[in-house]
């Protein structure tokens, strides 16, 4: 097979994969970094469209103005400086410390959890146990298709029932297809399937039928003995 | 004819690869000049100055670099055809040297290891246990692999299954590779 310029021999063999005995240790793309870039100048945009048309809207407001200090231009000069202030202020933050933000970031696959780091001032490393995982989705958004990634969202038992925000999020992932295909295999393997379940049921009702029939024959003996009082 | 790295760029890695030091590859590099300028000119050229040597070990260097740079492109392009997780934080020593990467495959759940050899281009080398029907095949690249190396594994390791016998390669190569190039 050709992949660019060189001739490529793939070997993998048609015999068992060895489970690879180390932990694996998953880092976000760096495209993740120019995703938050572009969410930046999204904001920003958005901040420069306000600035447009909010002092449009008070220029038609300000023909219908029965009391004059409700629209005072001051009040919307000042509005609009303190949104520039604080979207300047916070875009020089976030550009100075997103690539740290973004290299701190961690994804650790575990043999039966997946631990995630993440933070630079509050550090938080949380535990997420495949045994509590009860709904695993991959999320691609337009940034995220235009760059080529994807996030993996993983909700627990304690947290899907009460609020809508995943357990943890992978995000920044370029193969998050596969890694969520790997983490639904570990919880396969946690969990038994549908259909072994069924398969237990089959003694269960063996001795529900008995219990059945245990009854009926007692049923019958009341019958034979006092019957007519019992219907009465 | 090699498609990825020029004739001279080839020259240079066989010897990197081999296990010589950037000091000892321009030594060989400056003799070689030098007893092409004596023929040339028909006379024994004067002996090399340090300043030269520095100046064959800084393009040395340069060379190097490119090859790494060429052969990490490689394989990332390879890595994303394939759908293989390239482990760029745990690099198999320096690639420019070892011409090797690590990679993952979450969907067999296995090691990778991409290898650029001179004969048989990039061979991509899933971990597994051979079947009777792929022994041969893997055997054979094995052996080619070990022979453009020049690696002799240790004599207990080669009756060993196909799988250990890659790991001892592994292995070797990253012990052969373990250089400080300043």
């Amino acid at each position: 097979m050709m992949i660019g310029k060189e001739k490529v021999t793939v070997i993998r063999g048609e015999g068992k994969f060895p489970p690879p005995t180390e932990i694996r240790r998953i880092r976000p793309s760096r495209r993740l970094l120019w995703k938050f870039y572009l969410d930046i100048l999204l904001v920003w945009i958005g901040i420069l469209g306000i600035s447009f048309i909010v002092p449009q809207i008070f220029n038609y407001l300000i023909r219908f103005d029965v009391n004059p200090d409700s629209t005072d231009p001051l009040v919307i000069n000042l509005i609009l400086t303190v949104i520039w202030v604080t979207g300047v202020i916070g875009s020089i933050i976030a550009i100075i410390l997103l690539p740290y933000y973004v290299k701190q970031m961690e994804f650790i696959v575990h043999g039966d959890f997946i631990t995630v780091k993440k933070g630079i001032i509050n550090k938080t490393v949380k535990h997420v146990p495949y045994r509590g995982v009860t709904n695993i989705s991959t999320v691609a958004g337009p940034l995220d298709r235009l760059l080529d990634i994807g996030c993996v969202r993983i909700e627990t038992a304690a947290r899907s029932g009460t609020k809508t925000t995943p357990e943890e999020v992978l995000e920044g992932l370029i193969l998050y297809h596969e890694i969520r295909d790997y983490i639904l295999r570990r919880l396969q393997a946690f969990r038994p399937s549908t259909m072994e379940n069924s398969v237990t049921l089959g003694p269960e009702k063996a001795i529900q039928d008995e219990i059945l029939l245990e009854l009926k024959n007692l049923k019958e003996e009341f019958r034979k003995f006092g019957g007519s009082t019992i219907e009465k | 004819m090699n498609e990825i790295l020029s004739k001279k760029q080839l020259e240079i890695f066989k010897l990197l690869r081999d296990g010589f030091s950037i000091q000892e590859i321009a030594e060989i590099e400056l003799s070689n000049d030098t007893m092409i300028k004596s023929i040339k000119q028909g006379k024994i050229a004067e002996k090399d100055n340090k300043e030269e040597l520095e100046k064959k070990k800084s393009y040395i260097r340069k060379v190097k670099s490119v090859i790494k740079k060429k052969l990490e492109n490689e394989f990332q392009k390879i890595a994303k055809s394939l759908r293989l997780d390239l482990d760029l934080s745990q690099v198999a020593g320096d690639t420019g040297r070892t011409g090797l990467m690590f990679g993952f495959d979450w969907v067999h759940n296995t090691k990778v290891y991409l290898f650029f050899t001179e004969k048989e281009g990039i061979i991509v080398w899933y971990e597994h246990e051979c079947s009777p029907r792929c022994t041969e095949m893997c055997e054979m690249t094995l052996n080619s692999i070990i022979d453009e190396r020049r690696i002799v594994l240790p004599a207990n390791g080669t009756k060993d299954s196909n799988l250990s016998k890659f790991r001892l390669l592994i292995e070797e190569i990253k012990r052969k590779s373990d250089y400080d190039d300043r």
